[in-house]
């Protein structure tokens, strides 16, 4: 799906930074509960986080970049239109699509996440939203 | 430099903001849409620029829009244009690093992180930090920021605990800080009272 194509939604630069601020915490919260040594320790809470911090991430990057954002629950549409950020859209695209990916297994409970993979998941989260840092500091 | 749009220090009319613009995207944009995000100028002064633009090659008109051309020689040096507010946070981050002193946060405030002030704005930075060094480095940092972009740097360094003091009296400026950051390094949660 092309981002023309998308549905979008305008958002300012006061946006931007609240998201990232938001996917910043998402993912401190996540490497936390990974690094919890017990039960607690819920792979899939993890991994809920990451995907929430993969969003709020892409938000902040595209209303940084665009001053839109997508809107809706079509992740190609969301994936589509980070993909045209500049800097890193394809870069921070592949990492979001990852997360989208995997996002109702880990929200939903449908699939047992493994330790492993919550822990992929984390490392993506973590690095699209140094990337959105970057964008929004461009 | 003009902290809402920095190429406009370079290049002062509508061309600027036009080219940062379609600097920040792959996608084909639509006339309307540009002067919207450009927003300077009028409709059809954003037309003119595209048409001319369009003719000395350095934006396409494709379908769905118009896209900057990243293949044109010049191309690399619109971007790098459009980009000198990522180039004054790297620049400050490098200052940091290289100084060796330990701060806690470090970012930018004010007009420069929300990109809506002018040539005239102040670069507002904070640094928490317990250094005793501090004051000597705020100095310098100043001198730095305006020898790049030629703006006064308001440079803000307090401790911990003089940001819990602020906290503590509900000093707007803790709220603007909150609100604004662009975080250079360090952890904004700072301002919360976290990660000190």
């Amino acid at each position: 799906m092309s981002a023309a194509k998308s549905r979008t939604k305008s958002c300012t630069r006061a946006d931007a930074l609240n998201r990232l601020a938001q996917a910043r915490s998402f993912v401190e919260v996540a490497t936390l509960v990974l690094s919890a040594d017990d039960e607690a320790a819920n792979p899939g809470v993890a991994a809920s986080l990451a995907v929430l911090a993969g969003i709020a991430a892409s938000d902040a990057a595209c209303c940084a970049r665009l001053g839109l954002r997508a809107k809706g629950d079509s992740h190609d549409g969301a994936v589509a239109v980070l993909a045209t950020v500049e800097p890193h859209g394809r870069e921070m695209a592949k990492d979001l699509e990852r997360l989208l990916g995997r996002k109702d297994d880990s929200h939903y409970g449908v699939t047992f996440v493994a330790r492993g993979e919550a822990r992929r998941m984390v490392d993506w989260a973590i690095r699209l939203t140094a990337l959105a840092a970057s964008a929004v500091e461009a | 430099m003009d902290v809402a749009k920095p190429i406009s220090s370079v290049i002062p009319t509508l061309d600027g903001p036009v080219l940062a613009t379609l600097a920040a995207t792959t996608a084909p944009i639509i006339l309307s849409e540009i002067h919207r995000r450009a927003g300077r100028g009028s409709k059809s002064g954003v037309r003119r620029v595209l048409s001319r633009m369009v003719q000395v090659g350095v934006i396409h008109e494709v379908l769905g829009g118009f896209v900057l051309n990243r293949d044109h020689v010049a191309a690399n040096s619109v971007v790098a244009l459009a980009d000198l507010h990522g180039e004054l946070v790297r620049r400050i981050r490098l200052e940091v690093q290289s100084s060796g002193i330990e701060t806690s946060l470090v970012g930018l405030f004010g007009s420069a992180a929300r990109h809506d002030g002018d040539i005239t704005s102040d670069i507002d930075i904070l640094i928490i930090s317990e250094s005793t060094d501090i004051d000597d480095f705020r100095g310098h940092l100043g001198k730095q920021v305006f020898l790049w972009t030629g703006n006064h740097a308001q440079v803000v360094a307090i401790t911990n605990s003089e940001l819990r003091r602020l906290r503590k009296v509900n000093e707007p400026i803790v709220a603007n800080w909150n609100r604004d950051i662009v975080v250079i390094s360090g952890d904004e949660r700072v301002l919360k009272g976290g990660r000190s």
